[in-house]
């Protein structure tokens, strides 16, 4: 362990523990530990790191692989390895390249999902984009939610103002995802019991009720129950077994 | 006695409130978490809420909000406490309680010239009381009495306080809220106040 010294800074390099505390840039490059609640400028895990305690932190990085066992808070969160957080967290921005697991809520003022992640509790945002799969046991809650869906994604319930779910099709095109080509259409979809909001446009999504003002159904949908206010379209390729204007 | 709850499909069509608000006031923290009552129906879970609770929240939302930013309110509503302190002439101008009130107060107390938010909430309650004619000096020394000693072991959880009378003689209590609570015949309940709704007034005092 070797500690750089100016301003409280800190960087484990190889392997090796520091106590909880205030700090300002910490940065663990092999292997290293955080025994208690640590509150910091910014925590870069580039190796593997595990913070045994609560985190409080400007930015809070996760390169490699890493483990907050008590609430996290940050103005930012970036994964792009993977995270177990096993709080609740509450940022203002997060963004998700790698694969992440919260065991707790996530509240947050912008997410961005590309990778896959599970969250134990709800999900607040205020925008809410996502490309990778999903699971929400909670309720996803945002302002704007735009899924372009990719994989499996779930959510016990979802509310907002505007929900778009889409299959991008302009990623057929595309050549950096070869991955998406092999899986047929179906297997992208959003599988949810309930779909609230003002402006709803759905594609490939099984929901038992979907309520909202404006309502668009698409193709690949299965949905029980639509109930609308102001307008309702369904497309041909969408399964909808009552529609109700209310 | 079971609660008298609302479904959401009612609640949006009574108060034309649209989902998006619904949902942008939840994550706000607006409405507290355990009004969302989620029941089995023969559709399916579906979710209600407290009906006079929930109707009273939202009328308060629709009516502050374009005065006072969402976050402000979401700090009316909160229980944490409001830092901080008043002089006895300023607390009088911004009508929390009159001059007669502090007096009593300060003798009750005695101590400094500046109130802490539990002392302002101390202080508004008496006044309600005093002003209703309820209540005599007496009961109020002893109603700011059980204040003083009890009601920062709710910390922040919502509490009613009790006053009651029989036979002449007056006690007082501090219960959670909401509780059902039962006396025997002759007892006469001279005061029932809802800390938690004169929480949110004071605050309003204080904006």
């Amino acid at each position: 362990m070797e500690a750089s010294g100016k301003e409280n800074n800190i960087t484990i390099n190889g392997s090796g523990s520091i106590t909880g505390g205030k700090y300002g840039d910490v940065r663990i490059n092999g292997s290293g530990e955080i025994n208690g609640d640590v509150e910091c400028a910014s925590l870069t895990i580039n190796g593997s790191g595990a913070v045994k305690g609560a985190l409080k932190a400007g930015q809070a990085a996760f390169n490699g692989s890493g483990t907050v066992q008590g609430p996290l808070q940050a103005d930012t969160v970036q994964v792009h390895g993977a995270a177990s957080l096993k709080g609740d967290v509450t940022t203002r921005e997060i963004d998700i390249s790698g694969a992440v697991s919260v065991h707790g809520n996530v509240s947050t003022e912008q997410a961005k999902c590309a990778g896959a992640f599970s969250v134990s509790g709800d999900f607040n945002a205020e925008k809410f984009e996502a490309r990778g799969g999903f699971k929400i046991d909670g309720l996803l809650n945002a302002g704007e939610i735009d899924i372009c869906l990719h994989g499996d994604c779930r959510a016990r319930e979802i509310g907002g103002s505007s929900i778009s779910v889409r299959l991008d099709t302009r990623e057929h095109w595309g050549v950096g995802n070869l991955f998406r080509g092999l899986l047929p259409n179906h297997h992208h979809h959003l599988v949810t019991d309930s779909i609230e909001g003002d402006e709803i446009s759905l594609e490939n999504t099984q929901a038992r009720v979907v309520r909202g003002k404006r309502v668009t159904i698409g193709p690949g949908c299965d949905i029980a129950l639509v109930e609308y206010t102001e307008r309702y379209q369904q497309d041909e390729g969408a399964q909808v077994t009552e529609q109700r204007q209310v | 006695m079971e609660e008298d709850l609302i479904s959401k499909k009612e609640l949006l069509d009574l108060t034309g409130i649209s989902y998006g608000q619904l949902y942008r006031w939840k994550r706000k923290q607006l409405i507290p978490e355990e009004w969302f009552i989620r029941k089995s129906t023969f559709t399916g879970q579906e979710t209600f809420f407290p009906r006079e609770k929930m109707l009273a929240r939202l009328e308060k939302i629709k009516h502050l909000k374009d005065d006072v930013s969402l976050d402000e309110l979401a700090g009316l509503f909160s229980p944490n406490p409001v830092d901080v302190r008043l002089t006895g002439e300023e607390l009088v101008t911004r009508g929390i309680a009159s001059a007669m009130t502090v007096d009593f107060f300060r003798q009750q107390r005695g101590g400094g010239d500046a109130f802490t938010f539990d002392q302002l909430l101390y202080l508004y309650v008496l006044e309600q009381l005093f002003r209703s004619g309820e209540i005599t000096r007496d009961e109020g020394a002893m109603l700011l009495r059980t204040l003083l000693e009890h009601y920062p072991r709710f910390d922040g959880a919502n509490c009613t306080l009790i006053s009651v009378r029989k036979l002449g003689v007056a006690t007082s209590c501090l219960v959670t809220a909401p509780a059902d609570i039962y006396f025997e015949p002759d007892t006469r309940i001279i005061a029932r106040v809802d800390l938690g709704a004169c929480r949110e007034e004071l605050k309003l005092k204080l904006c």
